[in-house]
């Protein structure tokens, strides 16, 4: 196997306020080019684990190694974090900008970005006149916009709707797989983590874990409907359903409860 | 303390968008309601004296009277001068001393005293205080001015500093962002509104205090003329001299302070 590019060994994260820790005893690796899905209830962890890799938290135990510092990293939140002073071009402007383009090179890749998510025209807008999806989608562009070596995606396509959703979920596979991009997705959706992953790991709800980690054999099938057609697919998805209801059910009892009508 | 903190940019009128009327009517009543109100004062100054309510013609006299020596430019220009000297040290001081205390703990717990000694202490106590340390010049209007004026602009930064989102500065980090660049690209454009409101209320302190010093100073300025004025019972000359400050204060209002803020928030939702 190549030499990962990323190192989790044994990572733990507990927050300062809280007593209980959030990460336990992550062990990943992720290979150059390749791209990881993180499955697992809402409120595990699994931001936590984009967040130190971002270096905006630290590790409590454990470390993680990059065994490369020149990457241009990317991360797409699940909000948008748009700045609101700004148009959506000079949001988008704003990653390139940290990376030392500027001016007329800066605009036209902002531009050619903002052609990819389908915002072409926008770009002079500011974000309050942009619908939640196309900020969110902004923000994919802002991230794009880079052409990262590191891509880190917390739900990005949650807040769109159905069709954009397949539609850049198939064009971030295209541009991804162009660039070499190593990325890390965090999902809710298990056909979305089929659809993009190399692999999908799945995690325990609180402290998160590991429970399993899953190699999606779907190389080159990568349409929607292609996928759904695989003879693999109905299988794979039921295993990984079936290792993460209990886990739900755990981090919120609640949703099990018998509801009265 | 919180009382001196303005609500930043208000995005819509009183009234909203409920009912539109016809673009002239607001305006309409404002005119007409300054024509009523100069009636009234036309009315009702012959009934007095002089020296107690001196009719606008009167007032108008003076002006020209001041204008044609010399002596209403001079004296504009001299308060001026303090006005702008004061705002000007109190923007420059005020911006990066707001930023560092909004962000850090270790300097809003030291500053604290000397910003509540600052906002309390009244101001004739600031002006005795300056008079005693270096005397009646335009160096202690401005000193006074500056001090007094300081901690309305200040805790507007303040506050606005602690208003940034963190969810901003954290996705500038994440894209490597250096501190600098977070400091002009994420911080200083949202701390703008809450500097416009504090410069705003910041400015009429300023005048205020400025007037006030100039008046127990006895420096150059319009407060200086103010109290010739009525130690003569020149009340014409009283009226005339507040009338200029009210049209100055307007002319810096649509002249300078709206432009520079619809400047600074285009981005604003209007409506």
């Amino acid at each position: 196997m190549v030499e990962p590019l990323i190192r989790f060994c044994d990572v733990g994260k507990t927050y300062a306020r809280t007593a209980d820790p959030v990460l336990e005893g992550v062990d990943l690796d992720v290979a150059p080019g390749e791209l990881v899905a993180i499955i697992g209830p809402s409120g595990c962890g699994k931001s936590t684990l984009l967040n130190l890799l971002a270096g905006l938290t630290d590790v409590t135990v454990g470390s993680i190694e990059l065994s490369r510092d020149d990457l241009r990293s990317a991360y797409v939140f699940q909000n948008p974090r748009l700045l609101p002073w700004r148009s959506v071009r000079r949001n988008v402007e704003f990653s390139l900008e940290q990376v030392g383009v500027t001016g007329k090179d800066a605009r036209c890749q902002a531009e050619a970005a903002l052609d990819l998510v389908h915002l072409t025209g926008h770009g002079d807008k500011f974000p309050h006149q942009l619908s939640g999806g196309m900020q969110q989608r902004a923000a994919l562009a802002r991230g794009l916009a880079l052409r990262p070596g590191l891509l880190l995606l917390d739900e990005p396509f949650g807040a769109l709707d159905a069709l954009t959703r397949s539609y850049l979920q198939e064009e971030l596979l295209g541009i991804v797989a162009a660039l070499g991009t190593t990325t890390l997705l965090v999902t809710h959706d298990i056909d979305e983590a089929l659809l993009l992953a190399d692999r999908v790991v799945v995690m325990s709800s609180r402290p998160a874990r590991i429970r399993r980690v899953f190699d999606v054999p779907f190389k080159g099938t990568r349409t929607q409907d292609e996928l759904l057609a695989h003879p693999q697919f109905a299988p794979l998805r039921h295993e990984v359903r079936a290792l993460l209801r209990p886990e739900v059910l755990t981090a919120d009892p609640s949703i099990a409860a018998p509801v009265r009508v | 303390m919180a009382t001196d903190v303005a609500t930043p940019a208000p995005t819509r009128t009183a009234h909203g968008p409920r009912r539109r009327r016809r673009r002239w009517v607001r305006p309409v009543r404002v005119v007409g309601a300054a024509v009523v109100v100069y009636l009234a004062w036309a009315l009702l100054a012959p009934q007095y004296p002089g020296y107690i309510l001196p009719a606008p013609v009167d007032v108008w006299g003076s002006f020209l009277e001041a204008f044609g020596r010399g002596v209403w430019t001079a004296e504009v220009l001299a308060t001026l001068e303090h006005l702008v000297t004061a705002f000007g040290i109190v923007i420059l001081v005020g911006l990066p001393l707001g930023i560092l205390i909004g962000r850090s703990a270790i300097a809003e717990d030291l500053s604290r005293v000397v910003l509540v000694f600052l906002q309390t202490v009244p101001t004739i106590v600031l002006i005795a205080l300056a008079l005693v340390v270096s005397g009646a010049n335009d160096g202690s209007v401005v000193g006074v001015a500056v001090a007094g004026a300081l901690t309305y602009f200040l805790l507007n930064v303040i506050q606005g500093t602690r208003a940034i989102d963190p969810d901003l500065v954290d996705m500038a980090r994440a894209y490597r962002a250096s501190e600098s660049a977070i400091m002009r690209s994420v911080v200083l454009p949202a701390v703008v509104p809450f500097f416009l409101a504090g410069a705003r209320i910041t400015l009429g302190v300023v005048w205020q205090i400025c007037l006030f010093a100039e008046y127990l100073m006895g420096t150059d300025g319009v407060g200086f003329q103010v109290s010739t004025a009525i130690k003569l019972l020149d009340t014409k000359a009283v009226f005339m001299w507040g009338l200029s400050v009210v049209a100055l204060t307007l002319l810096l209002e649509y002249g300078v302070i709206r432009p520079v803020e619809r400047r600074l928030t285009r981005h604003v939702k209007k409506d």
